[in-house]
């Protein structure tokens, strides 16, 4: 049966932008209620607004709260138990980790760090919504990225935090699997992000769509599969990290490249 | 609150973020790499002062912040803003 999400309660940390924001607008399309959490200076809040208001969304709330610090957690969670008394959906959309160029890069001090901000707020906060909820959102869908797997470039510490929020995942689903709550994990491969761009560099979505015009897929496409957990008619899957890249992790690679070697053009600076 | 006062700040914080910085002898001429300050620990350490501070700087400052200096001018300039726009 679908849900009707109309007035339901959406909460996305760092959903000002990029999959969090698409993730938002997704789910405002509907009639929820959303939520978006950003940490300073990083929300063009009138753009925001704009968007959601072109889209036919309700006006969400855009909240600054860092994600790392319990007490704007709380405050942000007893705001809105002001205005519901469930959670429909949580995304813990923050990632923020260390960028490494070199081994010197990683200490614990900035591994423990980004997995303050990366992987522990999928626990941290559903402790504390239960706290002031006294109940859990039904979904909880986690952001990640084919990072555990295959190496992406600069990505030592971000791949580890996704590794455990992926681990996190399953565990939460166990745990939580008679309190009718579903968590599972979005995985991504190449997404047009501020992210990805940040941490690869800028010249690195040139170079791959010269290569392949199709690894990259349109982050509407990744709002709509976690749309799609939400809607009711998959909840019997939870516990599952789900890759949504089009179908490029199968053939993105090195015989791929190969096969459509007369189908290139130009590569950047290759 | 002067220049003097918000370097005194940013200490308290870098000293909060890391653990083996005596802020009595810290340099503020020094490179934020130099100290042992990474990435995530400029974003805490910008973002506490300038919760203390009540004010805010555009997140695209960071990446031109080379050392503590830069960072003290940069907060020192929002908090001016703040004193002119009050």
């Amino acid at each position: 049966m679908l849900n009707d999400l109309k007035g339901k309660t959406v909460l996305i940390t760092g959903g000002t932008k990029g999959i969090g924001l698409a993730c938002g607008l997704a789910f405002g399309k509907q009639g929820a209620i959303c939520t978006l959490t950003h940490k300073w200076g990083s929300a063009d809040e009138h753009l925001i607004r704009k968007q959601f208001a072109e889209a036919g969304a309700p006006e969400p709330y855009i909240v600054e709260a860092d994600t790392r610090e319990d007490e704007d957690t709380r405050a942000l969670l007893r705001d809105i138990r002001e205005r519901c008394e469930r959670i429909e959906v949580f995304i813990p959309g923050v990632a923020f980790a260390q960028i490494v160029n070199s081994l010197g890069d990683i200490s614990r001090r900035s591994l423990l760090q980004s997995v303050e901000y990366t992987s522990w707020p999928m626990v941290g906060h559903l402790q504390e919504i239960k706290e002031i909820f006294d109940n859990y959102p039904r979904y909880v869908i986690g952001l990640s990225s084919r990072g555990p797997d295959e190496f992406h470039l600069n990505y030592d510490v971000a791949a580890a935090c996704k590794a455990m929020l992926e681990t996190l995942c399953r565990y939460l689903a166990n745990r939580l699997a008679n309190d009718d709550v579903r968590v599972n994990v979005v995985r991504t491969k190449f997404v047009s992000t501020e992210s990805l761009n940040s941490t690869a560099g800028q010249d690195f979505e040139p170079f791959v769509k010269a290569l392949n015009p199709d690894a990259y897929i349109p982050i509407d496409d990744v709002a709509d599969a976690v749309l799609a957990l939400c809607s009711g008619l998959m909840d019997g899957i939870s516990g599952q990290v789900l890759m949504v890249d089009g179908g490029a992790s199968f053939y993105d690679n090195l015989m791929g490249m190969y096969n459509r070697r007369n189908e290139r053009t130009t590569v950047p600076n290759g | 609150m002067n220049r003097e006062d918000i370097l005194i700040i940013v200490k308290k914080y870098i000293a909060d973020a890391i653990d083996d910085v005596d802020c009595d002898t810290l340099d503020p001429s020094q490179s934020m790499k130099d100290i042992g300050i990474n990435s995530l620990d400029i974003v805490e350490i910008v973002s506490r002062s300038m919760r203390e501070l009540k004010v805010k700087v555009p997140r695209s400052e960071l990446s031109k912040l080379g050392n503590i200096n830069e960072l003290v001018d940069v907060l020192a300039q929002a908090v001016e803003n703040k004193n002119n726009n009050a």
